[in-house]
């Protein structure tokens, strides 16, 4: 048990309940029905390393690099911490086709030649820049104008955040998920805008600076190239472990509630044992391990398909089951 | 302003926000603030299975010599006779007598001087890497890296088209070069690269970390490609298959150079030639890591295959160069 004081984020003080319902149109369910501190309390189980990384972070105002085993949970950290932390949530997946202007601005070139070649159609510089999720991030209003002034009958681009509780939320949390898929220069490009937390759109000359109070940045890799040294010399980084057994059906218990008798806690355990066996002959053979979302899934298939008498009967069903929503060919 | 990596004061900072109470605490939080350096990941196991380590043929060149620093001109004498002023003419050209064997007789245990850990006696040193250190990512990057349309637009090349007057269908962009397409890499196991299995093991080790598993096929073959090849043990080599066209291939190998003395896996010229015909064909133009000078290897196999000479003088500057020089048949 590791004992600090918890300055920034304690999961086990979030506040009540939150009955807003303010922002039914996101599908994402960490942030629907405004009960994103509630989902958070129920369903995520924060190691005591990773709660005191996101301090850290948090207190030197530094990008927390999260790196683990697929299936371990980093971006769930990301997502479930910037629910507890009510921030307005921003995701970028990165890909090997991901450049750095891409999470920052890009510019609509063509549709600008297109204009220009039409009489007085040519609008100003701006209105053909395309904000990336950092500057969203880091600056909304800005971003919703492509950096122009707002005026009466401009149309606003629409924010991309998850916002848990109200819009206009002082803080943000960006998570630029597999930053590793990027090409090395990716990361390299990016150091001087993640550490001043503004930067310029080459295209007009606009400085961007930051119109929140504070962004948190979370960075996830599973660890399979490695990233620039000048740009991990500037992270906090915390190594999710692999998940345990134990953990597993903690996990389990908070998502589907503890204490309904030997058929949930023998079905928890069975998963969780077939999890482990999973993740031992995926690793032997070199193929993706199961997560814990799967696991998750298994849980709640069985639990909605199976009676109790499942570890009596139908043990071949039961092995199909586990096969479409959990092995998914591992064995083979 | 870039901020400048962890420092003590990013310590000081977490240190007095977050008020540690105990050691382990402290532990933690200073483990979560090192800074750190990217590392390898190459399992082992796969490369153990494939090499089945051969002794050096009497006609593998030492190490030390392979790792004397290039002098345009100067040719490397036998391994076996140092002191002769032999010159190894290039391969497939004249017929070297193998150098007479004498069998080893060890002496008698009491005639061997027992040496104790204060006689200050020191064990050899192991000799610098090929590349140096500090260099082989660059360099290793620089030879993985393939050109791709960017995003920014070629200004010149758009004002010659408009210049033209040809109808603009697409815009110009400029050229990136990029670690998305990946790269197959082929480590020859035959004995004349067993003087810098080191080396070797150093190169494949950085190029996993460099694209990950998921974008290098590692794959082993003893001699040249084309008498099979795989990523395990020996006995599970097939015939080697191009990957998909414009993937670089790096080959770690020595052509043939090494000589034919009492290597029953040496390979002549004309079949080195054969397969990169074959690979070209395929879209996969072959690279070749090359541990002699150049002018060892004929002018006719020189043509075929781009070869980057592999020694102390290697800089990605130079890799570039090569790769600029060849782009006729590399960069396919």
């Amino acid at each position: 048990m590791l004992n600090y004081q918890k300055t920034y984020f304690d999961p086990s003080a979030l506040p009540a309940f939150a009955k807003v319902r303010n922002n039914p149109d996101r599908d994402d369910w960490a942030y629907d029905a405004g009960a994103s501190v509630e989902a958070t309390r129920r369903h995520f189980v924060f190691a005591e390393e990773a709660i005191l990384a996101i301090n850290v972070a948090l207190a030197t105002r530094r990008p927390l690099l999260v790196s683990g085993e697929a299936g371990s949970g980093k971006t769930s950290l990301a997502r479930f911490a910037a629910a507890a932390l009510g921030r307005v949530f921003y995701r970028e997946t990165v890909t090997s086709r991901t450049q750095a202007s891409d999470l920052l601005s890009s510019f609509d070139a063509l549709r600008r030649l297109s204009h220009a070649q039409l009489k007085n159609k040519l609008l100003p510089e701006q209105a053909y820049v395309v904000p990336g999720k950092f500057w969203w991030a880091i600056s909304p209003k800005s971003a919703a104008q492509r950096g122009l002034k707002a005026q009466k009958g401009q149309a606003a681009l629409e924010d991309p955040g998850l916002y848990p509780t109200r819009k206009g939320a002082r803080q943000a949390a960006l998570l630029l998920d597999e930053i590793d898929k990027a090409d090395p220069d990716v990361p390299n490009d990016l150091l001087e805008s993640l550490d001043e937390r503004s930067f310029t759109v080459q295209e007009t000359g606009d400085r961007i600076t930051p119109e929140r109070d504070d962004v948190l940045i979370f960075l996830t890799t599973n660890g399979e190239r490695e990233l620039p040294p000048a740009f991990l010399r500037r992270c906090v980084t915390i190594e999710l472990p692999k998940p345990d057994k134990r953990w597993l059906v903690e996990v389990a218990e908070r998502q589907f509630g503890t204490g309904s008798g030997p058929f949930k806690d023998a079905l928890y355990d069975r998963l969780a044992q077939e999890v482990m066996e999973l993740r031992a002959s995926a690793d032997a053979q070199g193929r993706r391990p199961p997560s814990t979302s799967e696991f998750v899934d298994a849980v709640a298939t069985c639990s909605k398909l199976l009676d109790e008498k499942w570890v009596d009967r139908d043990a071949a069903q039961l092995r199909t089951l586990l096969d479409t929503v959990l092995s998914k060919g591992v064995r083979s | 302003m870039r901020r400048p990596p962890l420092s003590l004061g990013d310590r000081i900072e977490a240190f007095g926000k977050l008020r540690p109470a105990d050691a382990a605490t402290s532990a933690a939080l200073a483990d979560i603030l090192r800074p750190r350096e990217p590392q390898g990941a190459l399992k082992s196991a796969a490369r153990r299975a494939a090499i089945q380590t051969a002794s050096p043929s009497p006609g593998a060149v030492s190490d030390t010599l392979l790792r004397q620093k290039p002098d345009a001109g100067t040719d490397i004498p036998l391994a076996n006779d140092a002191t002769s002023n032999a010159v190894i003419p290039p391969m497939g050209t004249t017929k070297v007598t193998p150098l007479e064997r004498r069998p080893f007789v060890p002496p008698p245990a009491s005639a061997t001087p027992q040496l104790d850990s204060s006689s200050g006696v020191k064990q050899p040193r192991d000799p610098p890497p090929l590349i140096g250190l500090n260099q082989t990512r660059a360099i290793l990057a620089t030879l993985v890296a393939r050109p791709h349309e960017g995003i920014a637009i070629d200004v010149a090349a758009l004002l010659r088209r408009i210049v033209s007057g040809m109808p603009l269908k697409s815009l110009p962009r400029r050229e990136v070069w990029s670690l998305r397409r990946g790269a197959q890499l082929l480590v020859d196991c035959s004995p004349a690269m067993t003087p810098i299995s080191k080396d070797v093991e150093a190169i494949e080790r950085r190029l996993v970390s460099i694209l990950g598993r998921d974008r290098l096929k590692h794959l082993y073959f003893a001699g040249c490609p084309s008498r099979d090849a795989g990523p395990g043990e020996r006995s599970t080599w097939k015939a080697w298959k191009p990957s998909n066209a414009g993937t670089p291939v790096i080959a770690l190998t020595d052509l043939g150079c090494a000589g034919s003395m009492s290597n029953d896996e040496w390979v002549g010229a004309e079949e080195w030639g054969r397969f990169a015909d074959y690979a070209r064909g395929a879209g996969s133009a072959i690279i070749a890591l090359l541990p002699f000078p150049v002018h060892r290897v004929p002018p006719v196999l020189a043509r075929k295959i781009t070869i980057v000479p592999w020694n102390e003088a290697l800089s990605a500057a130079r890799v570039r160069r090569i790769l600029n020089d060849s782009r006729g048949h590399v960069h396919t």
